[in-house]
């Protein structure tokens, strides 16, 4: 056994991780979602085209994400949460205002969304730092998870990006949440949470006050604000239990629906496929969120448990929080049916949480390998 | 986070549970209140559609057309959903063939509106280049559009309709709800543009509206119209008018007035080309009106057939009232009254009735009256209730002044005598069926005593000579009267001719009244008398009526 490997060695040492569940679970879901895509685009085969690529190409990132080894990410937490910060900071100052919201930087060939990278650096960040002791972790150490997850939020929510800023409180509450914050601790939050819920309502931009009261109220305006979402609930309940079939869906052929192959694509899946669909669809959510629990419950490490347990729930939230919005049971924010609505940079960031998902899983077959090889 | 501990069960339990909401937010929707859901989807893609229904046509009395509706495509623009598309503005600019700019001007203009009419009326060959465009925020309204093959020669008794289909002058107006079709419902299924994807349900067709058969002989009023324009032309007048009813029915067979119009471009038009005179306009019939008073007279009986008059020198003073002659005729009968229209004589004859037996049968005569047709805007013109009148008034209705009437009502008294005394309603419908029962006013004898006292007017001594139709026995009476203004201008004329043929057995009367000829003529002899005698003589061959006066 030299100390040095060859490069042949190298490559006969290389193993290929995948988790051929999770996988299955993302490829049913890629599959439901481009036919649904398909039907909403009104059968524009081009368009379908540029969602297949980017599919594909968030899968390739996500089976290149999966092959790195998990300290990979640990160390390089700290650094992307940093260089996120920054470019939230500069999306402050110099960022593109587009529909009346400062999200975007232009880099010239690409334009980015630095809240995107919150996503996944937040959590991570976090879960490095509690994870460095033993846990439930002590109250320096809330202290400190709490100023890393609250600043980004606090800029993310400035752009304004209601949606995102939710995902990433999500994700960063998630890990400290899992860490082992105490029950009377959690309690007190809540409460403050709702004490202060009123306070917050008067910094909300005006048009995400008009959503929260449309959400309470769309039928009082159908034209105007409310009308996104009773477009789509006549779509879901015109769907009924076999739903109109396949392209027959007449909110969503007849152009009634808006935004039906992004944010509203659920709709356009409940009024062609049913409650059936609807049931197959939260079916196959269920299970690629178990395979993340599972793999966050078996992860070797605290920050693996962290980790998989904050991209499981972010991408739960997300499910629940647009599946919730375009059936009326919440407000509507700017969010994505996860793998089913079309590209996005959104897409991107969700395939490499999944990357890093099968890359903790990976931990226990790379451990195995090493204890072979020594 | 250990496997097993009190945290997983909760998030377990909080994954399970917010699964468990979302399935009961999709079956409430879904099921509980489909059917409701449902029925609002239906509310937003299902739309009645009106389709129009072509108007009737008209027609004159042989059934040829006079008016008819072609279908023709409106376009609509959403001017909101246009904005600043600037290649789509482009081709649609090109494919109306109107100008880029106006195209922008008018998105522009009306940028809050969804609906706005660019163009309408397009022949559907014109809208097919529109129909190769994709149709966002454009719409193509099928509409209908009225088209008068006559033109100006039929223009003001039929009028016109406005953009919307809808009759807004003449025969268009007064029988608008005859005319109109009932526009049929369509069920169909439309985008959120508004486009229509599928039909779905004829729920009613479309009812063309009903024809309407005139009484106007479509050949007759045509010679007429262009006899009356000619004229109109040569005596450079203001204005000229004439109307021709048959005798025995009522009807008008023909109806012209100048100045006229071009019924299928009025972009030009004004009011004073597009009032009908014929009913609208109300003069003082002057000696015109002289047959109708001899017959009242010899109805009553104040004065015989074979009476003589002593005109004197032509000047004779009456209830304060000096009346003129052109100059002494002396010793007249009858018809040598009416021969040379003296005022003198006819002042004469009405001293023996009182004001309430020439109010009588003026009256009686439809002077003053709805004359029967349905027509918008006709005047009745104005004869004072007897009670009212001076003494003075019974001498100036004696030669046609202090009342005034409508071309039409002094044609319709004409054909009261001209049907052996009785009076019929005019009509511009062409009548079916057994002849209206008239009110008789007149005497037969009488009536056609005063026909045969009016030929000499048109024979080689009277005033209305140049009215005789070679072959034919023509009664008439000539009429020349200042325009009232505010007293009476002293050179501002009215020429009219009346007349009626064949005098032996009355078929037409035709009235002609031509305003204001000013190259020098202007007797109801010289300037009015020829044109009736060219529209009689060719109405009497258009008509085939046999010649009276052969043996001449």
């Amino acid at each position: 056994m030299t100390l040095i490997d060859t490069p042949q060695q190298q490559l006969a040492k290389w193993r290929f991780y995948i988790d051929p569940w999770l996988l299955l679970g993302i490829l049913a879901l890629a599959t439901l979602g481009s036919s649904v895509v398909y039907s909403a685009s009104d059968g524009d085969l081009a368009f379908v085209e540029a969602h297949l690529s980017k599919l594909i190409l968030a899968m390739v990132i996500m089976v290149i994400a999966a092959q790195i080894p998990l300290n990979w990410y640990r160390q390089f937490s700290v650094p992307l949460y940093l260089v996120g910060l920054a470019l939230l900071l500069a999306v402050m100052f110099f960022g593109e205002i587009s529909k009346g919201a400062q999200r975007w930087l232009d880099f010239g060939v690409f334009r980015f969304q630095p809240s995107e990278i919150m996503k996944l650096a937040m959590p991570a960040t976090i879960a490095w730092l509690l994870a460095k002791q033993s846990l439930p972790p002590n109250w320096s150490q809330l202290g400190i998870a709490l100023l890393i997850l609250l600043i980004p939020v606090a800029l993310i929510a400035k752009q304004p990006d209601l949606g995102t800023a939710i995902l990433v409180v999500v994700s960063g509450g998630a890990v400290i949440f899992f860490a082992g914050l105490s029950w009377k601790l959690i309690a007190a939050i809540v409460t403050f949470i709702a004490v202060s819920a009123p306070v917050a309502w008067n910094f909300l931009h005006d048009y995400q006050q008009k959503r929260v009261l449309m959400f309470l109220d769309p039928e009082s305006d159908p034209l105007g604000a409310g009308y996104h979402i009773i477009q789509s609930k006549i779509a879901i309940g015109s769907g009924g239990l076999e739903g109109k079939g396949w392209r027959n869906g007449s909110q969503t052929q007849l152009d009634f629906l808006p935004e039906s192959h992004t944010d509203f694509v659920f709709s356009v899946l409940a009024e062609e496929w049913g409650l059936l669909g609807v049931s197959l669809l939260l079916t196959l959510y269920a299970f690629v969120i178990l395979r993340g629990l599972y793999i966050a419950w078996y992860a070797r490490d605290s920050f693996g448990q962290l980790m998989a347990g904050a991209i499981t729930m972010s991408f739960f939230i997300y499910v629940f929080i647009n599946i919730g919005m375009v059936s009326g049971l919440l407000p509507v924010v700017g969010v994505p049916l996860p793998i089913i609505s079309y590209g996005g940079t959104s897409l991107v960031t969700l395939m490499l949480g999944f990357g890093i998902l099968m890359s903790i899983h990976a931990e226990h077959k790379r451990q195995a390998k090493r204890h072979h090889q020594s | 986070m250990m496997r097993g501990s009190q945290r997983d069960r909760v998030i377990f339990a909080l994954i399970v549970l917010a699964f468990a909401a979302l399935l009961f937010g999709a079956w409430r929707v879904m099921i509980e209140q489909a059917s409701f859901l449902q029925q609002e989807g239906d509310k937003r893609q299902i739309r009645h559609v009106t389709l129009p229904a072509a108007r009737g046509p008209i027609l004159d009395r042989r059934g040829d057309v006079l008016a008819m509706s072609t279908p023709m495509i409106s376009v609509a623009i959403d001017p909101k959903t246009l904005q600043g598309k600037t290649d789509y503005q482009t081709s649609l600019a090109s494919a109306l063939r109107m100008p880029l700019e106006v195209v922008q001007e008018k998105i522009d203009a009306n940028a809050t509106k969804r609906f706005y009419y660019l163009k309408r009326g397009l022949a559907p060959e014109e809208a097919k280049l529109i129909e190769r465009l994709p149709l966002e925020g454009v719409h193509l309204v099928p509409e209908f559009k009225r088209f008068y093959p006559s033109g100006e020669v039929m223009s003001h008794v039929i009028g016109f309709t406005n953009i919307d289909d809808s009759g807004i002058e003449g025969i268009e107006l007064s029988y608008n709800d005859w005319l109109k079709g009932s526009p049929g419902v369509r069920k169909v299924i439309r985008d959120n543009l508004g486009r229509v994807i599928e039909t779905v349900d004829e729920i009613r067709p479309a009812h063309e509206g009903k024809a309407l058969t005139l009484s106007i002989d479509r050949d007759l009023q045509f010679f007429a119209y262009r006899a009356l324009k000619r004229a109109m032309i040569e005596h450079q007048a203001k204005a000229a008018e004439l109307v021709m009813l048959d005798v025995k029915t009522g009807e008008i067979l023909a109806m012209v007035s100048q100045p006229g119009f071009n019924p299928n471009d009025r972009s030009q038009v004004t009011t004073n080309q597009t009032r009908n005179r014929v009913v609208t306009d109300v003069f003082e019939p002057g000696s015109t009106i002289k047959p109708v008073i001899v017959a009242g007279a010899l109805e009553l009986g104040t004065i015989k057939p074979d009476a003589v008059i002593d005109t004197g020198n032509g000047k004779y003073k009456s209830n304060d009232k000096l009346v003129k002659d052109h100059q002494g005729y002396g010793q007249l009968d009858l018809a040598g009254i009416m021969r040379k229209s003296s005022n003198v004589g006819m002042v004469k004859i009405v001293e023996a009735m009182s004001r309430e037996e020439v109010w009588r049968f003026l009256h009686f005569s439809g002077i003053g009256q709805e004359t029967g047709i349905v027509f918008p805007g006709e005047q009745t013109g104005r004869l004072r209730d007897p009670l009212e009148w001076y003494p003075v008034t019974k001498t100036t209705a004696a030669y046609g002044y202090g009342y005034n009437v409508t071309l039409l009502q002094l044609a319709r008294s004409y054909a009261v005598l001209a049907n052996d005394g009785v009076l019929l309603p005019s009509s511009l419908i062409k009548l079916e069926g057994p002849p209206t029962q008239g009110k008789r006013v007149f005497k037969s004898e009488n009536a056609r005593l005063v026909v045969r006292m009016m030929e000499e007017v048109v024979g080689m001594q009277g005033t209305g000579r140049k009215a005789a139709i070679p072959g034919y026995r023509v009664a008439g009476k000539t009429g020349t009267t200042r325009k009232a203004n505010r007293g009476y201008d002293s050179d501002k004329y009215r020429a009219l001719f009346v007349g009626i043929a064949p005098a032996t057995a009355p078929r037409f009367v035709l009235a002609v009244t031509v305003e204001e000829p000013s190259r020098g003529q202007y007797y109801g002899g010289d300037v009015a008398a020829p044109i009736f005698k060219e529209v009689m003589e060719e109405t009497l061959r258009l008509m085939a009526v046999p010649p009276d006066d052969v043996a001449r």
